[in-house]
């Protein structure tokens, strides 16, 4: 297994917490959003005269990537300020596109104009799959929108879908033009029916329509690679090490650390 | 009377001497190549919906398969006005830039790659592609 870790660490002074998340987790691809201290952090997990993570070229001033290999399997083929798509290609296993996204807040851009930025982010990523010569992708990051939001679920947006079952139709035809399916494991982390947390963002207001928990922070995958993810293979994380990252009342504590959970995924590739 | 075996359409049509944002910016595309050695390209895409243009200028490493989406220009069929658009990485609210005529294009393009964020693109590529 693969494993990949991502959190929008709101440029909060999270070395610790970050390292204890890749110690316990034991993870190999580190992928960091509002996260300024790359140098400080490869000191802190890195130990002398072993083998360490490395940080890898990217020019998207929002994303960093760690990984635990050699930087030269991870290459960057498309960017831009806030989206980086990169090509990850471990020796004897399954090579993937990574699609790596911070989308602006809702504070300044409105659903519309996400949702658009969807399609341009789906347009590009099917350009990369034509060069790549395969459908293996990888969406993560932070998509300041929830998973049913009109960017996440249009046929020309990033058309993910929430069950295994539908992605794997593999694609839906909307006035004769073809779109392919992403699955969006995230609708089973909303409420609480499970273990983890009801979503990785809370967000409180006193206005008609609040939804308190969110999930801005997502993973989707192409069909291709759906089966290649344990069906618990997505989770959101509340602890990194033996620190909390919630408050009391059981919400990310943006006090101790970021305003989002972080999220981990396995893939076997 | 024009008897409609005649060619009705104006003398004057499709002579504007007006130089289009995609000539603007494909010059300045072919000029990255020259300033680089080659090393580096401009590549100048168009798309278009619902009747408006974007042209989305790209900083491209062929020897690296990469390209890096700098900005992108907006406009209608007639060309101007042009609203130039980027990333705001401060968080604040983008004010929307209208640019009346090909000189205020060339104007504001001139400012954009003189940029420190264009500054930085080109040179992290540039020691990318030579390392």
């Amino acid at each position: 297994m693969t494993t990949f870790l991502f959190w929008n660490t709101n440029k909060k002074p999270v070395v610790e917490a970050i390292a204890a998340l890749v110690k316990s987790h034991v993870v190999d691809v580190l992928i960091l959003a509002e996260f300024s201290t790359p140098v400080e952090l490869l000191e802190r997990i890195n130990q002398p005269g072993k083998a360490g993570f490395h940080l890898t070229f990217g020019l998207s001033k929002g994303i960093v990537v760690f990984t635990r290999f050699s930087s030269q399997f991870v290459h960057p083929v498309y960017e831009t300020d806030r989206i980086s798509i990169r090509r990850l290609t471990l020796p004897a296993q399954l090579e993937i596109l990574l699609a790596l996204v911070h989308f602006p807040s809702k504070l300044y851009w409105s659903g519309d104009s996400q949702a658009i930025e969807c399609t341009e982010l789906a347009r590009e990523i099917r350009t990369q799959e034509e060069n790549a010569g395969h459908n293996r992708t990888v969406v993560v990051g932070d998509m300041n929108m929830n998973p049913f939001e009109p960017g996440l679920v249009s046929a020309a947006g990033l058309n993910a879908v929430m069950t295994r079952d539908l992605a794997g139709r593999r694609s839906r035809s909307v006035q004769s033009r073809e779109y392919p399916f992403f699955y969006n494991p995230m609708w089973n982390h909303f409420g609480d029916r499970h273990d983890g947390p009801p979503g990785t963002y809370y967000y409180e207001r006193s206005e008609h329509v609040c939804y308190f928990w969110n999930i801005f922070d997502q993973v989707l995958f192409r069909p291709d690679l759906v089966n290649r993810c344990p069906s618990d293979g997505v989770r959101i994380l509340t602890r990194a090490g033996d620190r909390s990252l919630l408050s009391e009342d059981g919400t990310p504590n943006p006090r101790l650390a970021s305003d989002h959970l972080p999220l981990l995924f396995e893939l076997d590739l | 009377m024009p008897n409609g075996n005649e060619n009705l359409w104006p003398a004057d049509v499709g002579t504007s001497t007006i130089v289009p944002p995609l000539a603007i910016l494909r010059r300045q595309a072919v000029a990255l190549g020259e300033r680089t050695q080659g090393l580096l390209e401009g590549q100048v895409e168009t798309l278009t919906e619902r009747g408006e243009f974007t042209q989305v200028f790209y900083v491209v490493a062929p020897s690296l398969s990469y390209r890096y989406k700098l900005f992108e220009v907006r406009h209608g069929v007639e060309g101007y006005p042009a609203y130039p658009d980027k990333w705001d990485r401060t968080k604040r609210p983008v004010v929307q830039l209208k640019l009346d005529t090909p000189e205020k294009l060339a104007e504001w393009l001139k400012d954009t790659l003189a940029s420190d964020e264009t500054k930085r693109v080109v040179g992290s590529l540039l020691s990318q592609v030579k390392a």
